[in-house]
């Protein structure tokens, strides 16, 4: 063998001979995240990851995400390893939902139940964009996927799309964090519908919730919630269990586990699923699901793309929900209710309670209703476990009944 | 080369394949989907709303009756007197007086606050900083005769 031959042969086995248009386009678009990341703030927690697991798990021949080959003996990449291990089988996803618990302060929704009933309101986007999707073609399980973007509650639309459509997760959950960093500029908008009148209207503070209160709301949610609702149990049991540590009132509890969960533990496993999340959009894990699933990469772009529209659609179109039930409450209430706090039942915790603050004191600066914006906020991100529950259920239901397999199962 | 599945045409045979509608047993089975997600959200989302209500009110009483249930104290309450004051006639002299008075503590405390004067000199400092990191150094600057005159400095 002579030098040329090594060099060419060297050459061939670059990542440069073996990049093909779809590597270059997924890298790209994982450097266009790694920017919007860095120099516009977007999500920068998640962002980074996402973005850098994008682009190493498409660096042709570094294989991390290859699904290995027992016949050939050949192992699986380290990235597909990982997500195996921590994503396919829901394991990050919750647990991350046992620091959202340990991080979230009920009490604005202790103090305000109904505002309960507008997180209910803010979840229409993910029933109008689900059917929405569903007429534009997509098949029943990527469109309730794609509907729970408009919940904008990031680990509930990872968890459903693990379970009903796991080759459309990266695009998904991209969608959902990057329309969850764009509440700012997709809310106000809307929320400017409504009458100058109605959004001047200054709200009592919530009033003080006994710690008793805070002690049982964990449970009496664990309890009702996972009664009616088995399948968000997985959801609203380890938000339950995260907010107990956070409000058990015993120090050791308090000062070891609930931080440990809110602050380490919560770290540890946003890396984990960033970076996860961004190498599921891989040609390696497209391959793998086009065996599966017969969808082909071009395919998979399309999909990309539209999954991109029907998002923010549904993002939007859960602000109007939210805000026409405001609209209600204020001519039930006559005038005690500022409708604006309707926006922020999409979750998005807590950028969009801050936004209908933001908006609130346009109008009249010396109006603050962040704390009963908090209230539908939290009720937001039970109120999207909730349908995300309902989902599951009838959508594997559904292919169980009518194939008798559940097909991005078989594998 | 062996991408050709990405022209344009792969590109548009890929999207007529997916705006397809699916079969109508999928569209049907949506919309049920849709209505039924969105009544039991509804349905537990108020029936969360109820429940934290009555577990408010029932924390409330329960609150309310430990309170009347603690022994009352067996302190003999005094009643306080309070002297009321008079409020006596303040003559413009003294809203002269106290005017200028705030305005000098007000400038006063403006002022930007004067930075305490070194009490021992940079080199000295620094020969200290470096004794900490190094004491082998600092023996040695201890017991030699030459460095014995700068001891009150070190320590």
């Amino acid at each position: 063998m002579g030098i040329l031959d090594a060099i060419n042969a060297f050459l061939t086995k670059s990542g440069i001979a073996g990049m093909t248009p779809l590597h270059a386009i997924l890298i790209s678009i994982g450097l266009l995240l790694i920017y919007l990341a860095i120099a516009k703030k977007v999500e920068p927690l998640l962002l980074i990851g996402i973005g850098t697991g994008m682009v190493l798990a498409n660096i042709p021949f570094a294989h991390l995400t290859f699904p290995g080959n027992p016949k050939l003996g050949t192992p699986p990449g380290p990235l597909f390893v990982i997500y195996k291990m921590f994503i396919e089988n829901e394991l990050v996803p919750l647990l991350i939902f046992l620091g959202l618990g340990a991080l979230t302060d009920f009490r604005p929704l202790i103090a305000q139940p109904y505002t309960f009933l507008l997180g209910a309101a803010a979840q229409l986007g993910v029933f109008v964009a689900m059917l929405g999707a569903l007429f534009m073609g997509f098949n029943l399980n990527e469109a309730a996927s794609i509907g729970i973007i408009g919940g904008a509650d990031g680990p509930t639309t990872i968890y459903t799309a693990v379970q009903l459509a796991p080759y459309i997760l990266g695009p998904v959950a991209l969608a959902a964090y990057t329309y969850m960093a764009l509440v700012p500029i997709i809310q106000p908008p809307i929320i400017r519908l409504l009458p100058k009148k109605h959004r001047a209207v200054k709200m009592k503070p919530p009033r003080e919730v006994h710690p008793l209160e805070a002690l049982l709301f964990p449970i009496v949610l664990l309890v009702i919630a996972s009664l009616l609702v088995p399948r968000a149990t997985p959801i609203i049991g380890m938000i339950a269990l995260g907010n107990l540590f956070r409000e058990s009132g015993v120090t050791e509890v308090v000062e070891r586990l609930s931080k440990t969960a809110a602050n380490e533990l919560m770290n540890i496993l946003t890396i984990l699923l960033s970076v996860t999340v961004g190498a599921t959009m891989s040609v390696d894990i497209i391959n793998y699901y086009s065996t599966i699933t017969g969808m082909t990469p071009a395919e998979f772009l399309i999909k990309f793309a539209l999954i991109f529209i029907w998002g923010l659609l549904a993002f939007t179109i859960s602000t109007f929900g939210g805000i026409i039930l405001g609209e209600v409450m204020y001519f039930i209430t006559r005038g005690k209710v500022n409708p604006i706090i309707g926006a922020a039942g999409v979750s998005a915790v807590p950028m969009s309670a801050r936004v209908c603050q933001k908006e609130a004191q346009l109008v009249d600066p010396s109006n603050y209703i962040i704390m009963n914006a908090m209230g539908p906020n939290v009720a937001g991100v039970i109120g999207t476990a909730v349908a995300a529950g309902v989902y599951i259920e009838y959508v594997l239901t559904f292919y169980e009944v009518h194939l008798g397999v559940i097909p991005w199962r078989l594998h | 080369m062996g991408c050709a599945w990405l022209d344009i045409y792969g590109l548009i045979l890929a999207a007529m394949s997916i705006l397809q509608p699916p079969r109508d047993e999928q569209i049907s089975a949506g919309i049920v989907l849709a209505i039924l997600a969105f009544t039991v959200t509804f349905l537990v989302l108020g029936i969360l709303t109820i429940s934290i209500k009555l577990m408010s009110i029932g924390v409330s009483r329960f609150i309310g009756k430990k309170k009347v249930q603690t022994p009352p104290s067996t302190e003999v309450e005094t009643p306080v007197s309070v002297e009321v004051r008079t409020i006596h006639e303040v003559s413009p002299e003294e809203v002269a007086a106290a005017v200028a008075a705030i305005h000098r503590y007000l400038t006063e405390k403006t002022l930007a606050p004067t930075t305490p004067k070194p009490l021992t000199s940079p080199w000295v400092l620094a020969w200290r900083m470096d004794a900490c990191i190094n004491l082998n150094d600092y023996d040695y600057i201890l017991k030699s005769s030459k460095m014995r005159r700068f001891k009150k400095y070190l320590i």
